[in-house]
C-alpha cells in the first residue's frame, strides 16, 4: 500500500498531527498529586540528603526488584560511574558500539578506558563472543546495555565473565518494569543501572537506580554516593555527590504506585502500531528474547533501506513533517563519536552495531500518545515505503 | 543561669532544645510559589521538553549576579569537576586549592582526572593565600581553583593577577560567596568560571543542584555540552556528562530566589544576634562580616581561644550532646586526610593551626533568635563553669 508523495506533509501536504507527538513516556502528576508530594517533603522537613521518602523508596524499589538493594542516585550515567568506582575496576571496561554515550563517558569520568566491541545481530546486545574477546584484551569490566526492554541472558555471560575475571555491570536504562524469567534484575550478584529520566517509564526528571543483592557493593555504592545515608563505613576509592532529592524521591513513589496503567497504556499503543506495521516489507520490530516480559516502552523498528524503499534518517525526516516526534533508537556507532577519537583507534570493526545505528528507528509510545494515533503513525510508516522525500 | 544548668541533659535535665539546630540555611520556599513555577512539570505537553524550567532559572541566576551567562547542574560538585576538567591546561595535570575547605574538594579534583596540590590559607581570614598558591604553582600546575572562604572574600583581584601573570587559568569555588560583592562587585559576575550550590544547606535551596556564572561565552556554550552527554547531537569533541539539573529542582530554586531577601534578612538577624549574646563570653571571638560589602551573613564562625577553658573539640562534643549541631571549622584539612589518589602538599602551618580552633555555629532558617540568646548563654555558663570541662566524657 504505497502512497504518492504529494500524500505527505514533507510535499506540502497537511501535517497528520496539528501537533507535535512527542517522544518518551512523560507520565506526569497531577498538580494535585504534585501538591501533595510537596507538602509531605514540608511536612518531614527534609529536603535531601537520604532523608524519610528517599528511604522510603530505596526499601520499594528493593521490593519491587526483587533484590537485597537499591540504591537511589543522581542519574544514570553518574550511577555508571559509581559502579565502576565502588567495584575497584582496574584495565579497559567494554562498552557495546551500538548504545548510548553515558556507556563510555562513565568510563571515561572514572578514569578508564573504553573498549568498544560489537554487538549481536539479532539481540543488538553484547554477545558471550564479545565478552570473551574483551577478556582476552585485558578488560576488567563489561558494560553490557540491556536495549529496548530486552534483557539478557545473564547465565552465559556471568560465567564467561567469572572465568575470565571480568566485572560485569548491566545498564538496562529502559528496562525497569521488565523482567526475564521472573527476575527484573540480571544477575544478584553484579549491578543494574536503571535510568529514571522523564523519558523512561519511572520518572524523576533525572534520576537513576542501582539494583544489587550484593551487600558490599551497595555499602561502597552508599559510601560514594554521599555521607548521608551511607550506612557502615567502608572504604572507597574516592566519593562523589550522587545525591537523590527528596522531590525527585517523590515523583519516584508516585510513579511506581501508577506503574502498572503505564505499562497497560504502552501495551496499547504498541499493539496498535504492530496492527498497522505487521507485514510491511523491510521493517521489522525489535522483539524482546523468549522469557522476557516488556514494559513496552520502546517501539523499535529496524529499516532495511533497500526494500523499504526509504532510508531511516529519510522515514525520520517524513515523520517530523507529520508531527511526529519519532527518532534514531541508538547513538550513531559511538566509536564513531569525535569525542571517543582517542580510544576508538584500537577498536576493532564493528559493523553490526554501525549498520544497525543506521537503520534503528523508534516510535513514540507515552502519555502524548493515544491508541488511534499510534495506529495512524504505523498506518503513515507503512505506507512511506518507497517514498523519496 | 540557675535554671539553664537544669536544663542541661549533661545535668540529666531535658536539653535546651527539643529538635537539633544546624548549621545548614535550610531555607523552605512558599510552597504555592514552589508549585507555581511546577506547573509546567505537571503538563504532560510541557513536560516533553525538559530544561524549560532550567532555562528561566539560568536567566534569573546571571540577572541577580549580573553575569553574562549562567548554566546549571546536577550539584556544585560536578559543576566544579566538569569546570576544572575544562579549564585545566592540557597536560598540565596539578591543580591548586585550599587545604581548609570543603571536605569533598580533592575528590573532586580526583573526578576531574587532576591532583590536587594543597596550599595555606592567611591566618586572620582564613581565605586561600595568594602567596602561598603562588609558592606551590609548577611547571605541570593547570589551574588555580580559588575557593572563597565561608566569612568574607578570597582576594579576587589578586588571584586574578596571579592568573594573568603566570598563564594559569583560574576558577572559583563561591559555594559560600553567593550573595557577596567585593569591592561592590558581584560575585559570579567576574568573567572565570565562578561555582555555586543549590543544596538545601546552601544560601538558596534547590534540594540539590548547582551552577556556573561566567563571562566567557565558549566557555558557557561547552559546559552547555558537556553537562549533557556532548549535546550538540555527539558533535562534541569533548567527553560528555549527565550533569542536567532537574527542573523540579530549578523550580524550587526559582521560589527561594523570588524569598531571598527574607532569607538574607533572617540570616543577618541571627548574625546580630550572637554578636550581641557572644560580647559576654570571654574566649569566644566572632568572625564578623565585612559590612561595607554585600553580605548573605550566613555562617557564624567563631574562634575558641586558648582563653576559653574548654577546647574546641570539647565544646563541639558538648554542645551535640546537647542537641546543638555545631561542626568543627573544616577539620581535618584536606593535607591531613589519606587518600587512594594522589595528592600534593603537606607543610602549611596556619592551616595546621586552624583546624583545632574554628567552630561553626547553629544558623539559618530554622534558628531563631531566641535560640541564638540561649546559645550564648550556654557558652558563657560553661566558660565559668570549670566542672563541665573537667568531666570528659560525661555527656555521653
Amino acid at each position: 500500500m504505497r502512497a504518492p508523495l504529494s500524500d505527505f506533509a514533507i510535499s506540502g501536504a497537511n501535517p497528520a498531527f496539528a501537533e507535535l507527538i512527542p517522544f518518551g513516556q512523560f507520565h506526569v502528576p497531577s498538580e494535585t498529586a504534585y501538591r501533595q508530594i510537596l507538602e509531605r517533603i514540608d511536612g518531614n522537613g527534609y529536603f535531601t540528603n537520604h532523608g524519610p521518602l528517599a528511604r522510603e523508596l530505596e526499601q520499594a524499589l528493593a521490593e519491587f526488584l526483587g533484590v537485597a538493594h537499591a540504591v537511589v542516585c543522581t542519574n544514570e550515567t553518574l550511577g555508571l560511574a559509581m559502579a565502576l568506582k565502588a567495584m575497584d575496576i582496574r584495565g579497559g571496561v567494554l562498552v557495546p558500539a551500538l548504545g548510548f554515550p553515558e556507556m563510555a563517558e562513565a568510563v571515561v569520568w572514572a578514569g578508564l578506558e573504553p573498549v568498544f566491541s560489537d554487538v549481536d545481530p539479532d539481540t543488538h546486545q553484547l554477545g558471550v563472543q564479545a565478552l570473551e574477546e574483551g577478556a582476552q584484551r585485558g578488560i576488567g569490566a563489561a558494560i553490557v546495555l540491556e536495549v529496548w526492554g530486552n534483557r539478557c541472558d545473564s547465565c552465559a555471560l556471568v560465567d564467561t565473565a567469572s572465568s575470565s575475571a571480568v566485572k560485569l555491570i548491566f545498564y538496562a536504562p529502559d528496562g525497569f518494569g521488565t523482567a526475564r524469567d521472573g527476575q527484573r534484575i540480571t544477575s544478584p550478584d553484579q549491578p543494574t543501572v536503571f535510568s529514571f529520566h522523564s523519558s523512561r517509564l519511572l520518572s524523576t526528571g533525572e534520576g537513576g537506580c542501582l539494583a544489587t543483592d550484593n551487600g558490599d557493593l551497595a555499602a561502597a555504592l552508599r559510601n560514594i554516593r554521599s555521607s548521608y545515608g551511607a550506612g557502615h563505613a567502608v572504604p572507597v576509592p574516592v566519593t562523589a555527590n550522587g545525591r537523590f532529592s527528596e522531590l525527585q524521591a517523590g515523583l519516584a513513589l508516585w510513579s511506581l504506585a501508577h506503574l502498572d496503567e503505564f505499562i497497560e497504556q504502552n501495551e496499547a499503543l504498541c499493539a496498535s502500531y504492530r496492527s498497522s506495521l505487521a507485514g510491511v516489507d523491510g521493517l521489522t520490530i525489535y522483539e524482546v528474547s523468549t522469557g522476557v516480559s516488556s514494559n513496552n516502552q520502546s517501539l523499535v523498528l529496524l529499516v532495511d533501506e533497500e526494500s523499504f524503499g526509504l532510508s531511516r534518517d529519510g522515514l525520520l525526516e517524513l515523520l517530523r513533517a507529520e508531527n511526529v516526534d519519532a527518532r534514531r533508537a541508538a547513538w550513531p556507532g559511538l566509536p564513531s563519536l569525535p569525542a571517543f577519537e582517542e580510544w576508538a583507534s584500537n577498536a576493532p570493526p564493528c559493523p553490526v552495531a554501525e549498520r544497525l545505528a543506521e537503520g534503528l528507528i523508534q516510535l513514540p509510545v507515552g502519555s502524548g500518545v493515544t491508541p488511534a494515533a499510534a495506529r495512524q503513525i504505523g498506518e503513515l510508516v507503512a505506507a512511506a515505503g518507497g517514498v523519496s522525500p | 543561669m540557675q535554671a539553664l544548668e537544669h536544663d542541661l541533659r549533661h545535668f540529666g535535665g531535658a536539653g535546651l532544645f527539643e529538635v537539633p539546630i544546624s548549621t545548614s540555611n535550610l531555607y523552605c520556599p512558599s510552597m504555592e510559589r514552589v508549585l507555581e513555577y511546577s506547573r509546567p512539570l505537571t503538563n504532560p505537553r510541557d513536560r516533553a521538553h525538559p530544561g524549560a524550567v532550567c532555562a528561566l532559572l539560568e536567566e534569573r541566576l546571571a540577572e541577580y549576579h549580573s553575569a553574562a551567562h549562567c548554566v546549571t547542574f546536577s550539584s556544585g560538585f560536578w559543576a566544579l569537576v566538569i569546570a576544572l576538567r575544562l579549564e585545566c591546561l592540557p597536560d598540565h595535570d596539578e591543580v591548586l586549592v585550599p587545604s581548609l575547605t570543603y571536605r569533598r574538594l580533592a575528590d573532586a579534583v580526583n573526578w576531574g582526572g587532576k591532583i590536587p596540590v594543597f596550599v595555606d590559607i592567611q591566618r586572620e581570614s582564613l581565605a586561600m593565600c595568594v602567596e602561598s598558591t603562588r609558592e606551590r604553582i609548577t611547571e605541570r600546575t593547570g589551574l588555580i581553583l580559588a575557593v572563597h572562604p565561608i566569612v568574607n572574600c578570597l582576594d579576587v583581584e589578586a588571584f586574578i593577577t596571579l592568573s594573568e601573570q603566570s598563564g594559569i587559568p583560574l576558577v572559583f569555588d563561591a559555594v559560600e560567596s553567593v550573595h557577596e560583592t567585593v569591592k561592590g562587585r558581584r560575585v559570579g559576575s567576574f568573567g572565570p568560571a565562578e561555582v555555586f550550590s543549590l543544596h538545601a544547606s546552601k544560601l538558596i535551596n534547590g534540594m540539590e543542584g548547582g551552577y556556573i556564572c561566567t563571562g566567557d561565552e565558549g566557555l558557557a556554550r561547552v559546559l552547555r555540552e558537556v553537562r549533557s552527554h556532548g549535546h550538540g547531537r555527539g558533535r562534541s569533541t569533548t567527553v560528555g556528562m549527565n550533569a542536567v539539573m532537574s527542573d523540579g529542582h530549578a523550580a524550587f530554586t526559582l521560589a527561594g530566589l523570588d524569598e531571598l531577601d527574607q532569607n538574607v534578612a533572617h540570616n543577618r538577624a541571627i548574625y546580630d544576634a550572637y554578636r550581641e549574646g557572644l560580647t559576654a563570653v570571654a574566649g569566644i571571638r566572632l568572625l564578623e562580616f565585612d559590612q561595607s560589602e554585600q553580605t548573605a551573613f550566613k555562617n557564624i564562625v567563631v574562634e575558641v581561644e586558648s582563653s576559653y577553658p574548654l577546647s574546641r573539640d570539647r565544646l563541639v562534643e558538648f554542645l551535640n550532646a546537647e542537641r546543638i549541631l555545631a561542626r568543627a571549622h573544616y577539620d581535618p584539612p584536606l593535607h591531613c586526610k589519606s587518600y587512594t589518589f594522589p595528592t600534593i602538599g603537606q607543610d602549611l602551618p596556619r592551616s595546621d593551626r586552624a583546624r583545632s580552633l574554628f567552630l561553626n555555629l547553629p544558623c539559618g532558617a530554622r534558628v531563631t533568635t531566641e535560640d541564638v540568646a540561649t546559645l550564648c548563654k550556654l557558652l558563657s555558663f560553661l566558660a565559668s563553669t570549670p566542672v563541665v570541662a573537667h568531666t570528659e566524657g560525661a555527656a555521653e
